[in-house]
């Protein structure tokens, strides 16, 4: 089953894939793996481990569980002005989201939220660099929290502790990259946070 | 004043060969872009209109100073199997009936109807004549309405690989013509031109009288290249010829829709400003 969705139009084009075999990916796809058990088969001889990403073009896959397709993403410029007003006019800031005070000024913008299955996705953009998310360990419920990056670059930073100056590791986040879990056989988190390196886009995914 | 620049657009998710290029999960979010972008105004793709507030709709447009340059109504005829020539005399009044409610819509929106793929295919064994007659008795019923509302109804050439006899200008403009309304009116577009249209330019200037949407779409239904089409040509003779109303973007929204947004728009602006 292939079910286009349009949480990210007009700017991003996605698709989800169920129990799917033999499906050719349009174009260039960030390819991003949503099942935790079962490895998507790429053009018959790799294998996409569970909750990890890559890029493909024109690649032939066998999707036995679920996966989510991103077409495109790569030519939204995000130093076209023009391209970066209209994705913080029509994607909703943290402040306008919560209209909490730490969140005034945050440049944080961010898609619709769809939920299929048990997974929950939406588009973030961050418009400035070296912008940190808030640090935080807990979510709302026992979830699997990923971060894909798409355009630009950014991190997820491992934290001792609330303070910013804590920081003790980081999973660097190239354009097509995500990272490794970072919970542990608990579902426990350490402290961390999202941050961006350059202007971006990242797709956070949370699985129950 | 110029041409007013438009762009098809949809709010719900459809397969990127739809050619609809601007896409978002509501008409103000297509508004919204499209304002910012510098469009006048955006198509809507309506399956069906009881599933809209027309005031809250009309707001939404407003609120971004965008206007709606048609009510496109395809997508009955692709996902419910409407047609205004169907066999069946029940789906044919169900379609006039549809298109009824269309026009209530688009009043509510000071705009018109475009009637593309719901005017149907002919039935296996059909003759020309056949299918003209069957799809005068339900243009008529249409027609009828619209004149009481006074709410245009325009009608676009289909090529002969998506549609049946009204392929060209100058056939679907005579087919207009026996009518005598002013308000059944053409809708040009240059991806059928392509294949039915030698003499562009003379289509266009046939056409004029009906003409007030015309599509600017390229071979493969993508944003024009100026290597299949004479695109400068056909935006010569609107400009010599005072066209005033409007040209739209009608892509598939290919690399993105925001991008096919975009460049259709700068597209326009260069080559029909």
């Amino acid at each position: 089953m292939v079910e286009k969705l349009s949480f990210g139009e007009p700017f991003i084009e996605s698709r989800y894939l169920v129990n799917e075999f033999g499906y050719t990916t349009p174009g260039h796809c960030n390819l991003i793996n949503l099942d935790t058990e079962q490895a998507i088969l790429v053009e018959g001889e790799y294998s996409l481990p569970p909750l990890c990403a890559m890029r493909t073009c024109g690649a032939k896959i066998d999707v036995p569980g679920k996966a989510l397709l991103i077409c495109n993403a790569g030519t939204l410029d995000l130093n076209d002005l023009q391209t970066l007003d209209c994705l913080r006019k029509i994607w909703k800031s943290n402040w306008e989201l919560t209209h909490l005070e730490k969140h005034r000024g945050v440049p944080y913008y961010k898609s619709s939220r769809i939920t299929i299955d048990n997974v929950t996705m939406n588009f973030c953009l961050v418009s400035e660099p070296d912008r940190p998310s808030g640090i935080h360990r807990e979510h709302d419920g026992k979830i699997k929290e990923l971060h894909v990056q798409l355009v630009g670059e950014g991190a997820v930073d491992l934290m001792r502790s609330e303070d910013p100056s804590s920081m003790y590791a980081s999973f660097p986040l190239t354009a097509g990259c995500t990272h490794l879990p970072t919970w542990d056989e608990n579902g426990e988190y350490p402290w961390h946070r999202f941050r961006s390196k350059s202007r971006c886009i990242f797709l956070g995914v949370e699985i129950r | 004043m110029g041409m007013k620049f438009s762009i098809c657009t949809v709010d719900r998710p459809l397969e990127s060969t739809s050619p609809f290029p601007l896409r978002g999960s509501s008409y103000e979010e297509c508004a919204a872009i499209a304002e910012m972008l510098g469009y006048d105004g955006i198509e809507l793709q309506i399956q069906d209109p009881s599933k809209y507030d027309a005031k809250e709709l009309r707001a939404s447009l407003d609120r971004h100073g965008i206007r709606c340059s048609a009510v496109t109504t395809g997508l009955a005829y692709l996902f419910e199997g409407m047609s205004m020539v169907h066999p069946d005399e029940k789906i044919r009044l169900a379609t006039v009936e549809r298109l009824h409610r269309q026009l209530d819509l688009a009043k509510e929106l000071d705009s018109q109807i475009l009637i593309g793929y719901l005017r149907g295919r002919k039935s296996p064994g059909q003759t020309d004549q056949e299918f003209e007659d069957i799809l005068t008795d339900s243009v008529a019923r249409v027609l009828e309405y619209a004149e009481e509302i006074r709410t245009p109804m325009v009608m676009e050439q289909i090529n002969r690989n998506d549609g049946d006899v009204f392929c060209s200008t100058d056939r679907t403009m005579r087919f207009l013509e026996k009518f005598n309304s002013d308000l059944l009116l053409y809708n040009g577009d240059t991806y059928h031109m392509i294949t039915e249209d030698k003499d562009v330019p003379g289509a266009i200037r046939r056409s004029l009288k009906k003409l007030v949407l015309f599509h600017v779409s390229d071979e493969g239904r993508l944003l024009p290249d100026d290597s299949h089409f004479d695109f400068r040509e056909a935006a010569d003779v609107l400009k010599a010829e005072g066209y005033d109303k409007w040209v739209s973007i009608e892509a598939k929204p290919e690399p993105t829709s925001f991008e096919a947004a975009r460049r259709g728009l700068q597209y326009l602006r260069s080559v029909f400003g």
